[in-house]
């Protein structure tokens, strides 16, 4: 099978020591960074980003996948100890995980999300592999009608699945794709909206942006909160991680349901990690037979959604490698990462630079197995790094952001930038603006308005060019039903108490 | 805890007030920019339909927070929203001039007084230490170039 060859060559890339080293370094940065609370996968890979950008394109895209995961698997482990989520999609660990290990099985829940989470892993790595070339090929029919549409899709799930106000969301959205229009014009050279300053001509950066609206934000809000966390450290030694048959023999089939869930939400656009892991806590709960275990330390609470979690994660690579277009803001920062380095992802990266995407599909696979094998050893440095005190955390993170957004382009610029972006970032945060759509609204802004007047250019200023051609017409329709779907009561009170929990 | 009779939700018409300002401005600097036609759209096209659409929403915001109580915004404290965007300002204002390690002591010191519970001797020996470090991974274990001391 043609798939064997490529999935054996991808190995041989994963393979090398170098990029095996990169791999590790990556899941154990992420998890280091993923396990202080208040730094989700999104502001992990923001602010490891940068590190990344010294090292050959491969290497660098296996080592950002590493942090990635790492970053998740350093959030439910968080979660689980402490009962803080790093980020949206650790919130459902939370529940039941600490639980369980209140109750004196912290081992045993480390243990049941790390294999779930590589069972997920290895799951969704074979599904990535299966849909990858049908997937490309469909998307080499793609042209500027498509992928405009592609990319609405992909700002209304972002701003369906939020949290919060619907109404904010959007306005989130647009207030990203006005951004995005910032510096020079491609087509006419006119310099847009930048203020007459040379730096803006190549418009706003997304570094900045990300990293200032996030981890900048983020920190402000938790030292300028009137309330101090406490932080209730599980603090007997984490032994026992060995599961009792009944709680292997529990979690299997949950573990395996969240993974189907989670591979394929994490196809959807706006979709991924967070809403996989949700989608599976409400499953399981409806399927249990005894729903009220849940929130209690059920550990079927605890494996779907961490199954579902990791192989959303995973999925949602693939529009991402196949078509290019990134379906969550974790995406997009690897497309921004990608585009630095000089790669385009498209239809043809998967023929164009094929080491590059069989050895992160190898290397996905590999980063799975390096987190089982590594974190549960770690548990024990993981709780110390959760003692240490916020304020000697917080300069460290600060000093990492500014050096992060200077290093990219040795722009001071940019990093006034960020700090700026701090500002916009605390706003939102304060008044329950969700920031993640912004990032994938900066990225996907200014392609979708080339995309946008290509389309026009070539449809002579015909608007049914959209609905004319198949393919743009069902990703738009598909837009529609998201939102009609939201729509429906039933439906909005699920996703109501889904946040809610 | 009583209920609260408001009037009007705060994070509404703040986040409103936010876009609608931003949107006012996206409309006032393409001013001049063409709009184009619907075949060849212009460089004044996109920021004037998505300012046009920032206000819409935003304008909706403001309407909807003061017609529906909502929640009011919690309190905070003042000191860490100079701070912390100030030590990074900080950074870009000194690091072409004086370098990365002065711009990062800078920088930690600045930030770490946004809490009230690090003083002063820590702020140095973190900033010290901090600086350090960044150096260290920055320049020399990622070899990005970029200026440590300052010019002379």
């Amino acid at each position: 099978m043609e798939i064997l060859d490529h999935l054996a060559q991808g190995f041989g890339v994963a393979f090398s020591l170098s990029n095996l080293w990169f791999a590790l370094l990556g899941c154990l940065l992420g998890t280091l960074i993923g396990v202080l609370p208040g730094l989700g996968p999104l502001a992990t890979v923001a602010m490891l980003l940068p590190m990344t950008f010294a090292l050959p394109p491969t290497a660098s895209i296996i080592m950002l996948a590493g942090i990635y995961y790492g970053a998740q698997y350093g959030g439910s482990t968080t979660a689980i100890l402490v009962n803080i989520p790093g980020e949206s999609s650790s919130v459902v660990t939370c529940l039941d995980g600490h639980q369980m290990a209140r109750r004196g099985r912290a081992g045993a829940a480390l243990a049941t999300a790390a294999l779930s989470s590589f069972a997920a892993g290895t799951i969704a790595t074979l599904v990535i592999a299966l849909a990858a070339i049908p997937l490309s090929k469909v998307g080499t029919s793609f042209e500027s009608p498509e992928y405009f549409s592609l990319m609405v899709l992909g700002l209304i799930g972002a701003v369906v699945l939020a949290s919060g106000s619907l109404l904010k969301s959007l306005a989130v959205v647009v207030f990203g794709l006005l951004l995005g229009v910032v510096g020079t014009d491609l087509y006419s050279g006119a310099q847009r909206m930048t203020l007459g300053i040379p730096d803006l001509a190549d418009g706003i950066g997304f570094m900045p942006v990300v990293l200032g609206v996030f981890t900048l934000g983020d920190i402000m809000a938790n030292l300028s909160s009137s309330q101090r966390s406490e932080r209730s450290v599980v603090s007997e030694r984490v032994t026992g991680l060995w599961l009792t048959k009944k709680e292997v023999k529990d979690a299997t089939p949950a573990a395996l349901r969240g993974t189907f869930l989670g591979s394929v939400l994490g196809l959807l656009p706006g979709g991924g990690a967070m809403l996989s892991s949700f989608a599976s806590y409400i499953v399981e709960k409806r399927i249990s037979k005894n729903p009220n275990q849940f929130g209690k330390g059920a550990i079927q609470g605890l494996a779907g959604p961490e199954a579902a979690n990791n192989a959303g994660a995973q999925t949602s690579f693939i529009p991402m490698l196949t078509l290019g277009v990134p379906s969550n803001a974790v995406m997009a920062l690897m497309v921004g990462a990608l585009m630095i380095h000089g790669i385009s992802p498209g239809p043809r990266l998967i023929t164009d630079q094929p080491d590059l995407f069989w050895g992160l599909i190898a290397s996905m696979w590999i980063g799975n197995a390096i987190l089982l094998v590594i974190n549960l050893p770690l548990v024990g440095v993981w709780v110390q790094l959760l003692r240490v005190p916020y304020k000697l955390l917080f300069p460290a993170i600060l000093l990492f952001c500014a050096m992060g957004v200077y290093s990219v382009n040795n722009s001071a610029f940019e990093v006034v930038l960020a700090g700026i972006f701090g500002w916009v970032g605390f706003l939102f945060h304060k008044t329950g603006c969700e920031a993640a759509p912004l990032v994938l609204a900066v990225l996907l802004g200014p392609m979708m308005e080339d995309h946008l007047r290509r389309s026009m250019l070539v449809a002579d200023g015909d608007l049914m060019i959209f609905f004319d051609r198949p393919i743009s017409l069902g990703l738009l329709l598909a837009a529609v039903l998201i939102v009609v779907l939201l729509a429906l009561p039933s439906l909005r009170t699920t996703r109501q108490e889904a946040f809610q929990e | 805890m009583g209920v609260h009779h408001r009037d009007f939700d705060a994070s509404d018409i703040v986040s409103g007030i936010f876009f609608v300002t931003s949107s006012l401005g996206g409309m006032w600097l393409s001013r001049h920019l063409p709009f184009g036609n619907m075949s060849d759209l212009g460089p004044g096209f996109s920021p004037r339909v998505l300012s046009c659409a920032l206000l819409m929403l935003g304008s909706i915001l403001i309407w909807r927070g003061s017609v529906w109580e909502g929640h009011p915004i919690e309190p905070w404290t003042w000191r860490p929203i100079f701070l912390i965007p100030g030590a990074v300002i900080l950074f870009g204002l000194l690091v072409d001039h004086a370098g990365v390690f002065l711009a990062s002591f800078a920088s930690v010191l600045l930030g770490s007084a946004s809490s009230s519970d690090v003083n002063f001797k820590h702020a140095i020996l973190m900033g010290l230490g901090l600086a350090t470090f960044t150096v260290i991974v920055f320049v020399v274990l990622l070899s990005i170039p970029m200026p440590v001391w300052p010019r002379w």
